[in-house]
């Protein structure tokens, strides 16, 4: 009889620390992350066109995940706001992710001139840019535009 | 007199905006690479943000109504505030939270099994 009381008081305890558990504990809520790579990069610039740089990083970064136009948009943000090596670095990064990213050797080789340094990196980077988009008329032009600059700083 | 004037003026609008166009024009936007006017991709911002409310709404386990209900009692500025900050919300408190929470009942129910005249070891 004792026996069996003590194991009532066992289970009774059992029963407790579950519904306590139940009640008290913090559950695991597994998040899903419902935005493409490309929506991730046009939320970004939304924000971004806003003033929300922050917001635009967190976006451009989920998004450089798989595609790396995220890295290039981020390295024009820090472009734009006169912070050169974190755009250098984050082109260098876009590059290495997808080293067909035309617009991404040009930025670079853009930063360079903008710099006054490496100059005839700059000229590769952007022949580079030429050679993979020869079909695109309108963006060889621009970067034809690249490398004029270049030849004559 | 005036026609020199204008015509001075137009020249000079001319270089100026020309000049202008040329020194940016080297540097690809992320508007171009995106292919996209900037008008379109901010049009597309709010359907974006339902999409990231709706899907955490759906992970903390809320049914397609409850879902449908609290967004269309939404406006616009709320749902950008609630997009911005959701991932920053702690539902169900953070990690270290659990941790001692589980520790403090862990502890208790050794003490209760003891005070019931069991024994608790660890092999």
């Amino acid at each position: 009889m004792i026996l069996l009381v003590k194991y009532f008081s066992f289970f009774i305890v059992i029963i407790a620390f579950l519904s306590i558990s139940a009640c008290s504990l913090p559950k695991i809520v597994v998040l899903t992350d419902p935005l493409t790579a490309e929506e991730h990069l046009k939320l970004g610039l939304s924000y971004e066109k806003k003033g929300l740089l922050d917001e635009a990083i967190r976006h451009y970064e989920e998004a450089s995940k798989t595609d790396a136009r995220g890295f290039l948009l981020i390295g024009n943000l820090y472009l734009n706001q006169g912070k050169y090596e974190q755009a250098e670095e984050n082109y260098r990064r876009a590059i290495k992710k997808n080293n067909k990213l035309a617009d991404a050797y040009n930025n670079l080789a853009w930063l360079y001139y903008i710099k006054g340094e490496r100059l005839d990196e700059a000229e590769e980077l952007v022949r580079k840019a030429m050679e993979l988009e020869k079909g695109n008329q309108d963006k060889v032009k621009i970067y034809e535009d690249t490398l004029n600059k270049i030849k004559t700083k | 007199m005036f026609r020199k004037v204008l015509a001075v003026y137009l020249a000079v609008a001319v270089f100026v905006i020309g000049f202008v166009q040329s020194a940016g024009a080297a540097f690809i936007p992320s508007e171009v690479t995106m292919n996209s006017k900037i008008e379109d991709i901010q049009k597309v911002q709010k359907f974006l943000e339902i999409k990231i409310v709706s899907q955490r709404l759906k992970d903390f386990g809320y049914s397609e109504k409850e879902i449908m209900d609290r967004l269309s009692s939404l406006d616009e500025q709320t749902l950008h505030s609630l997009a911005l900050k959701i991932d920053e919300l702690k539902v169900g408190g953070d990690v270290g939270l659990a941790i001692v929470l589980a520790l403090v009942i862990i502890a208790l129910v050794i003490l209760i099994i003891n005070l019931t005249g069991h024994r608790v070891v660890v092999k």
